[in-house]
């Protein structure tokens, strides 16, 4: 790291005042004006004597997300050195786009020689990654005679995911019986609005609840109740397999990236439902269902960050049992699975039979990787439509995607409405 | 390279941010030194002027307005000496505009470079120095000045301060 050095010069201008105001005060025979030229040249001679810093500063940033949807910043700043540093000031390099909501990224203060300050901010969780510079640092002398300047490195520096969330119009799966997102209405009495039924009062319930018509009627007092309503569970399951890692082309997207896409855009489809996501990669990669900005913030940043969504496999494919039993031991009992594989091999389609015969409704979205160039990938491409067929005679709607993103296979799939 | 600000008002935070701890100091050591310097007429208004200078300075950034305002503080005080203003007077006063001339030239470099820092034990700490130094140094003048039982000639001082300005360059 190389210092700027920057001569401020603050205090030369003292040196002709004291030779302007001594020979007046000797011709003036007035010791009070050559002693305020003593005080100038004393105030000077500090200055010029004053030893410039050999600065020794070393920056560490750190990220902390928030529930709340907000990340604190943290910036330690240390003076390395063996001398003191008696003015140091400090800008964190907040991207321009970042919102600072609560401190300050800036510090000014004097730190001892082994001493260390840390400033502490909020900014707003970015939709996408933003890159701080690397924090401004100026060390001056006592006198302020001298700055140097610099950029120190400060580790961590990229804060957020790689690629915002697309939007997406609110999807639906299994649209035969899954109805449209958003509240689903239960079987039990609750809080709703679609009538349940009428009941015997009970001490406690609300008046607002109570028949009173059949009251005037009869004279005995009732309660009606309504069906509780809830939110729809969803986990969205990404095949990560070796097996999932298949492209129509050497250079064409893979299916496991294409099966992201789609993860992504359901995230924001099934806004009004609690989504969880696994990926099946060597194991199962799990993040319980939840609501809110953060929880998406969360989920985006495992399918950008989850090394089995970002790295070529390895290895041979996992034996589908043991996934299918750490599946069903996660699930929460009301919620429904969706499978985003290209159905390359029969034991995903094994997956999702086992997983739907056992009682959690599970859907398929499948990017189509095959092509018919050759005998080879035609036998794999009648062998995928095979697989498809039989999920569908099972019961389980299969999304087939063979063109075009995401959102438009859903639109066109009427799985979005 | 070119130093990164962060505009003011932006953020929320403490008032005593940036310069503003600095000019504050500042204001209160050019009112001292204008206090010291109001014995003449024409002592106050070189004061004054010293003083409007200086604000000006500070808050356009304009170095050598701020220069020249520091040094008809100066020159106010130093002109006091005429009104008839007794040495530990003038000495507190020019003391104070070197206060004043300090914490306008801090304020203006913590305003740009961090404004939204707080800054006031910083700026209490090096411009407490700066009022250290310079107190030493007049204390240490009046103190050679007594010692000589005040009848010195005036060509002495004027040897002092010469000597000083020596030793001044000696150090660089």
């Amino acid at each position: 790291m190389s210092w700027h050095r920057t001569t401020t010069d603050r205090w030369r201008w003292l040196v002709p005042v004291a030779l302007v105001l001594a020979p007046v005060g000797v011709v003036s025979a007035s010791p009070a004006v050559v002693l305020c030229a003593v005080v100038c040249v004393g105030v000077a001679a500090f200055a010029r004597a004053s030893p410039a810093p050999e600065p020794s500063v070393d920056c560490e940033r750190r990220f902390r997300e928030r529930d709340d949807g907000t990340v604190a910043v943290s910036l330690r700043v240390e003076n390395d050195g063996s001398a003191a540093l008696p003015d140091v000031r400090v800008v964190d390099g907040v991207p321009a786009d970042c919102t600072v909501l609560d401190g300050t990224p800036e510090l000014a203060c004097s730190l001892a020689a082994g001493a260390s300050r840390t400033l502490r901010y909020r900014v707003d969780a970015p939709e996408s990654t933003r890159r701080f510079d690397d924090p401004f640092v100026v060390v001056a002398d006592r006198a302020g005679r001298v700055e140097l300047d610099a950029r120190v490195d400060a580790g961590a520096d990229r804060l957020g995911s790689s690629r915002p969330l697309p939007d997406a119009e609110p999807v639906a799966l299994r649209p035969p019986t899954g109805g449209p997102p958003g509240p689903l209405t239960g079987t039990e009495a609750g809080q709703g609005l679609a009538f349940h039924s009428v009941r015997e009062y009970r001490r406690g319930d609300p008046l607002g609840r109570v028949d009173w018509s059949r009251f005037a009627r009869t004279g005995d007092l009732s309660t009606v109740t309504f069906r509780a309503e809830r939110a729809p569970t969803v986990v969205l399951v990404v095949d990560a397999r070796p097996a999932a890692y298949v492209a129509p082309a050497p250079d064409a997207t893979s299916a496991r990236d294409h099966a992201v896409d789609a993860a992504r855009t359901l995230v924001t489809g099934l806004a009004d439902a609690q989504v969880g996501l696994a990926v099946l990669g060597s194991g199962v990669s799990w993040t319980s269902p939840g609501t809110g900005r953060t929880h998406r913030a969360r989920l985006r940043r495992q399918l950008d960050t989850d090394p089995a969504l970002v790295t070529p496999p390895e290895g041979d494919d996992p034996a589908v049992a043991p996934l299918a039993t750490t599946l069903r031991a996660r699930t929460p009992a009301d919620a429904q699975l969706c499978l985003l594989t290209p159905l390359c091999d029969d034991a995903v389609a094994s997956l999702a039979r086992r997983l739907d015969a056992g009682g959690t409704p599970v859907s398929v979205v499948s990017p189509d990787p095959t092509t018919t160039d050759g005998p080879g990938p035609q036998l794999a491409h009648l062998e995928r439509g095979a697989r498809v067929r039989d999920l569908r005679r099972a019961g389980i709607p299969v999304l087939d995607w063979t063109e075009g993103d995401a959102r438009e296979a859903f639109a066109r799939a009427g799985w979005s409405r | 390279m070119s130093r990164p600000s962060l505009g003011r008002g932006e953020r929320p935070g403490s008032s005593l941010t940036g310069g503003t701890p600095a000019v504050l100091l500042a204001l209160v050591g050019a009112l001292a030194a204008t206090f010291v310097a109001a014995v003449t007429l024409p002592g106050t208004a070189i004061a004054v002027a010293g003083t409007a200078a200086l604000g000006a300075g500070t808050v356009h950034d304009g170095r050598r307005t701020r220069l020249a305002g520091g040094a008809l503080l100066l020159g106010a005080v130093a002109y006091g000496a005429y009104g008839g203003l007794p040495i530990p007077a003038v000495l507190g006063g020019a003391v104070a505009a070197l206060v004043a001339i300090d914490g306008a030239e801090r304020s203006v470099a913590l305003d740009a470079q961090v404004p939204d820092a707080a800054t006031f034990r910083l700026v209490l700490q090096r411009t407490g120095t700066t009022l250290l130094v310079a107190t030493v140094a007049a204390g240490l003048g009046y103190g050679a000045y007594r010692i000589g039982s005040g009848q010195a000639p005036a060509p002495a001082a004027a040897f002092l301060v010469v000597g000083a300005l020596l030793s001044a360059a000696a150090l660089r």
